[in-house]
């Protein structure tokens, strides 16, 4: 429609989002006003834009929060202490950490595997990964540790998102997850990439899941002196390339970890699956992983 | 004799235990806010967790630069997201897709998506194809209700800027959700009707 009150449809419609927002004020509020009143087309459309705003908030607003995000949150800080090293006084500094020694009992009870000579219920989870890489060489617990904390003590969604959500995050490279993807041993699929930082160091991270076990492929960037060959003796190779291998076994927790370097970063692939399957995934999947860290 | 110290480190002990009240009390009530946010910004539950502990682990350090009396809400929410472009920053040394500015070059109007008639997973999937930058705005302002200055503020970028993002960023959405309303005959014909 065109012609009612002063304005033109035209005019009026490419403002109704700063209308709504009411940033439109004075004379021309009451130009729009008085167009919108006599001009169906324009209402219907401003209506709608709102009503899709409300539909827009609700959508976002219905998606579950994770019943225990709180309590976690809670744990962490209490964990990370009060800032200036204070006590933790006063009603929340009590109730944390009183949620915080709950969380640790409840932690061990839902994570952690029972172990025979362990009582893994009253560890945290640094005293639980200090413990199962323990035995490991000093740089394949780079890989071990970040593998237990980020993979192993973790909520996964009972959803795994597809492939093809996961390259849409940009975060991690499509190579690397489609090299875990590909070479994984049966029945395990990838169910997480993402960023993320334990210690002072990032990894890139891709988890593969299935038929009761965990793998996860781990980068991390090489520091100053950082050399697999120093400590340990290569177990295979390929042009360029020598790979690295340990086994961790503490109580009930046995990890397989492979490693091997580049210039610039260093490569994990730990599981729990026989370390002979291990080493082979990520033979196969090495030369997929060297292209993307081009 | 007055004991100057011991009444500063009294002073100080209740001055501690007020800040830790006021921070259960300000800050832990716009925990489900965050996650969901969180969520919409990253796609990803686990992590949205991890984004929304960050903040809150940063936030519970430096809460003694908070400034009573100020925007709890949007001082988080300004940590959160430094958060969520700290996990995106690409310090690896990957080739990853840029974001085309291409899609956001078209200039006719799209038709108008019957709101009613959309579900929850498809507004939140047209919402999540958004360029980030563009999502951000759209979820600081159409869904948390922040002014225009306030989100500003929590992205640290010029006003102009917000507005111009939150312009393009409803356009697009209509687009996307004018897609998926073709697939299901719910689209808002130009007389105002619906088919």
């Amino acid at each position: 429609m065109t012609g009612a009150g002063d304005l033109k449809c035209a005019d009026v419609q490419p403002r109704l989002d700063l209308y709504c927002d009411r940033l439109v004020d004075g004379i021309d509020a009451a130009l729009i006003e008085t167009h919108l009143a006599s001009c169906p087309e324009c209402s219907g459309i401003l209506a709608n834009r709102e009503a899709l705003r409300d539909r827009l908030r609700s959508a976002v607003r219905n998606a579950e929060v994770p019943p225990d995000l709180s309590h976690r949150i809670q744990f962490a800080i209490a964990q990370a202490g009060t800032p200036r090293r204070r006590p933790l006084t006063g009603n929340f500094g009590k109730a944390m950490l009183a949620i915080a020694a709950a969380l640790t009992i409840t932690f061990g009870a839902y994570y952690f595997r029972p172990a025979p000579e362990a009582s893994p219920a009253k560890e945290t989870q640094a005293e639980f990964i200090a413990r199962v890489t323990s035995t490991m060489p000093p740089l394949m617990r780079v890989g071990l540790r970040q593998h237990v904390h980020c993979g192993v003590l973790r909520e996964y969604p009972a959803v795994a998102p597809t492939l093809a959500q996961l390259a849409r995050e940009k975060l991690v490279s499509p190579a690397l997850i489609d090299a875990i993807e590909t070479h994984a041993p049966a029945g395990m699929h990838v169910a997480m990439a993402h960023v993320c930082s334990y210690e002072g160091r990032q990894y890139m991270h891709v988890v593969a899941r299935g038929d009761g076990h965990l793998m996860s492929l781990l980068i991390t960037k090489r520091e100053s002196g950082e050399e697999f060959g120093s400590d340990l003796k290569a177990v295979a190779s390929q042009v360029d390339t020598d790979f690295f291998a340990s086994a961790a076994q503490s109580g009930a927790e046995a990890f397989a970890v492979d490693s091997f370097e580049t210039p610039g970063y260093l490569v994990f692939l730990v599981s729990d699956t026989a370390p002979a399957a291990n080493l082979k995934a990520l033979e196969a999947m090495a030369p997929q992983v060297r292209a993307g860290l081009l | 004799m007055a004991k100057p110290f011991a009444a500063a480190g009294q002073n100080e002990g209740v001055r501690a235990r007020e800040r830790e009240e006021e921070f259960a009390s300000q800050a832990v009530p716009h925990m489900d806010d965050l996650f969901r946010i969180a969520l919409r910004m990253t796609r990803d539950r686990a992590r949205a967790e991890d984004a929304v502990q960050e903040t809150y682990l940063q936030a519970w350090k430096s809460f003694d630069k908070f400034e009573p009396g100020t925007n709890c809400k949007a001082w988080l929410f300004r940590i959160l997201f430094y958060s969520v472009h700290h996990q995106r920053r690409k310090w690896f040394r990957f080739p990853v897709a840029g974001e085309s500015e291409e899609i956001l070059q078209s200039t006719a109007a799209p038709a108008e998506p019957v709101a009613e008639n959309l579900s929850d997973e498809q507004i939140q999937s047209a919402l999540e194809e958004l360029p980030p930058d563009y999502r951000a705005v759209a979820l600081l302002v159409d869904v948390e209700e922040f002014a225009y200055r306030e989100a500003a503020q929590i992205l640290g970028v010029p006003i102009g800027t917000v507005m111009s993002r939150l312009s393009r960023a409803r356009k697009l959405l209509r687009e996307k959700l004018s897609d998926t309303a073709r697939l299901y005959g719910v689209l808002r014909d130009k007389k105002g009707g619906s088919h």
